[in-house]
């Protein structure tokens, strides 16, 4: 009887292992199974973030399986709380132990960790940062208006403007590495001083202090930036400091309040690199899923529309079952070019840079509106 | 004509200066209130049970949250919210203390322990916040933009003077309890030695339920205030409790009046630092504060040092 129990146990157990390899065709019916593993914070501080990039990818794969594709798509989530261990344990998980083809993720410190252990094992790694190295791997793509193209519209506009001195506020993380390049070409290519200048620690809620000290030198324009509530915060704070607020700008605003609370940036001009997505894209996921699109999320599902759309096109050699990852690179290298996805029209460009050109959007009725500044 | 023109330029800067100086010094006062509010709370737990309360910060966050759910979400009147969200703060207080901590304490827990169970309790906290209301940021509204106290050189919203009016009554009220009640001398009694006070027949478990009502009674208000100038995260429990923590440490854990002053010195010396290096110093300060104090003066500015 024990002996009878124990073979039945094992026979279960055998037929629900089954074999995790994406390229085994296990009926002659069955699509081959692509995975993508995708790891951001889906709780902490970053949860927002990370929840309304989850159900975008959830939303738009779902979309996408409705054009019969070839292939059978599977997106793997792990969470990482934005903690650098987790983020190479779950890439690790995600490349070893799940078989994933595809790595997404989004900001630096997951792109950066994506890019260095996707190029050691020879998958894909897609993601949505500042900076360059990200994009360094033969296989590894990086979705972000360039740092010199948005610079130059936010100069550029300012000099429009007849704005003289600016004072600069920025978070102490990788934005600090794009204002770094504002002040750059803002040097080289205009008269504009900046007059203040101050580094925040992510997550601060007092710029009061800062704002008394920049008041003070009587800048044209406040150049700021942080992500989660802060803009909204510094807002807030330098029109109860200083009696008005329509002298701030900044690059990419991260919509990360309740619509309610947009009166605060009502008039507020800005750079947008579409990192939020398209409005359509923003207006789909609040209907469908209820969350507002955060930053990199346009990003992150565009990605992931043009990594679906390389695996569809691509050609198989022969004895083939999925396409190869040179053949899926090539692709994107031949196609990607003003390429429509719900993070706006996309051009790759030299060493896996997907390029947008980055536009001016103005805070009007608690929405943004393209203008022409 | 020179003489003069340098004499107005001379004026106009110092004006100037001095303008900042008040400025910085209001600021100094709003942040200061924000933070004493939790150091009294603190303070106040700490002296009938002596160890790390993580949950101070939790009971904190739900006063903004509770506000939230209660005001914006089921469209309570305000102060009716209010209210409300202070009362289910301190009866939430109530219930840890009485669930958790008492029990613990009853069964020979130690500080370490009860500390590892606060901690404990503050992650179940946060996650159920996040479950409940989601990750996004929320405010209570936009009532400060509307309303400003004007004084003179600076208007400032009516939320933080209030904070600031919160601060200074809570610190009454409590001075008044512990001085000048029957109720405030057998919570000292507790402090000062709590296997005495329970020898002559004082029910140690009784006050310090009492004061955990107290706490989170102050603990509403604190975050309440919050909710409505900076708005509120699920996470921000421990930065809440964290500064509170440090200003009451650096006054003294002996008595109320060096949690007071703790929170406005450690502000104080922020702002200063801040005005002197730059804003990305303000915690790194707080932190060179913290340990100077545990090292050199680990009594605090007002407590005198124990004589064995």
């Amino acid at each position: 009887m024990k002996k009878l129990i124990l073979s039945l146990l094992m026979a279960t157990a055998l037929t629900a292992c089954g074999d995790s390899d994406s390229d085994k065709t296990a009926q002659s019916d069955a699509k081959p199974i692509i995975k993508i593993g995708a790891t951001m914070p889906l709780t902490g501080d970053s949860a927002e973030v990370g929840q309304a990039t989850k159900a975008g990818l959830e939303m738009v794969l779902d979309e996408l399986k409705q054009n019969n594709l070839k292939y059978d798509y599977k997106i793997i989530f792990e969470d990482n709380q934005m903690s650098p261990q987790k983020v190479a344990t779950t890439i690790n998980k995600l490349i070893n132990v799940d078989k994933a083809k595809v790595i997404l993720t989004f900001w630096n410190l997951m792109g950066n960790t994506a890019a260095a252990l996707a190029d050691q094992n020879g998958v894909f790694s897609l993601t949505c940062s500042i900076g360059e190295d990200s994009t360094k791997g033969k296989y590894n793509f990086n979705n972000y208006a360039s740092n010199y193209k948005q610079s130059k519209a936010l100069v550029e506009t300012l000099k429009k403007k007849g704005v003289k001195t600016v004072a600069l506020i920025t978070d102490n993380s990788g934005m600090r590495q794009q204002y770094e390049e504002v002040k750059d070409y803002m040097k080289k290519n205009s008269d504009i001083e900046i007059v203040f200048e101050e580094f925040f620690n992510p997550g601060e809620m007092d710029y009061k202090a800062a704002i008394i000290k920049a008041s003070d030198k009587n800048p044209d324009m406040y150049l700021y930036s942080g992500y989660n509530p802060s803009t909204y915060i510094f807002m807030k704070q330098l029109k109860e400091i200083t009696g008005k607020n329509d002298n701030v700008t900044t690059i990419d605003m991260f919509f990360d309040m309740a619509v309610k609370d947009r009166d605060i940036i009502e008039g507020l001009w800005y750079v947008d690199s579409n990192l939020n997505g398209t409005k359509e894209f923003q207006d789909k996921l609040l209907k469908e899923k209820g969350l507002v699109s955060q930053s990199c999320t346009g990003n992150t599902v565009a990605n992931l529309q043009i990594i679906v759309d390389a695996y569809e096109n691509a050609p198989l050699a022969e004895g083939e079952v999925i396409p190869s990852n040179d053949a899926v690179r090539q692709w994107i290298f031949d196609n990607v070019k003003d390429f429509d996805t719900y993070g706006g029209k996309v051009t790759v460009v030299r060493e896996g840079l997907f390029n947008k050109s980055p536009t001016i959007k103005k805070m009007i009725n608690r929405e943004p509106v393209d203008v022409e500044e | 004509m020179k003489f003069k023109r340098f004499k107005c330029m001379f004026l106009n800067v110092l004006i100037g200066i001095g303008k900042m100086l008040l400025h910085l010094l209001l600021n100094t006062l709003i942040v200061g209130a924000g933070y004493g509010l939790m150091a009294m709370a603190f303070r106040l737990m700490y002296s009938v049970s002596p160890f790390f309360n993580m949950t101070l910060g939790a009971v904190g966050a739900l006063g903004a949250y509770a506000a939230y759910g209660l005001i914006s979400l089921c469209g309570l009147p305000m102060w009716f919210g209010i209210i409300g969200a202070i009362a289910v703060c301190a009866l939430f207080s109530y219930f840890l203390e009485a669930g958790i901590y008492t029990p613990m304490r009853n069964h020979g827990a130690s500080s370490m322990v009860l500390m590892v169970a606060s901690l404990g309790v503050y992650t179940i906290f946060e996650s159920v916040i996040l479950l409940v209301f989601g990750p996004q940021y929320q405010n209570l509204g936009s009532i400060q933009s509307a309303i400003t106290v004007h004084l003179g050189f600076a208007s400032i919203p009516l939320v933080q003077a209030l904070t600031i009016v919160a601060f200074f009554v809570c610190f009454g009220f409590l001075n008044y309890l512990l001085h000048h009640t029957f109720i405030g001398l057998k919570i000292r009694a507790v402090h000062d030695s709590a296997s005495l006070a329970n020898t002559i027949g004082m029910k140690n478990n009784q006050i310090i339920l009492l004061v955990s009502v107290l706490t989170g009674f102050v603990l509403g208000i604190d975050g309440v205030l919050i909710g409505y100038d900076t708005g509120m995260t699920p996470t921000m429990g421990f930065n809440l409790l964290f500064k509170g923590m440090i200003g009451a440490i650096i006054g003294g854990l002996a008595n109320l009046r060096g949690a007071f002053f703790g929170a406005l010195f450690l502000a104080l010396a922020e702002n200063i630092g801040v005005l002197i290096f730059a804003s990305e110093w303000r915690d790194l300060i707080a932190f060179v504060i913290f340990i100077t104090f545990l090292s050199l003066r680990p009594h605090g500015i007002f407590q005198k040092k124990e004589i064995k």
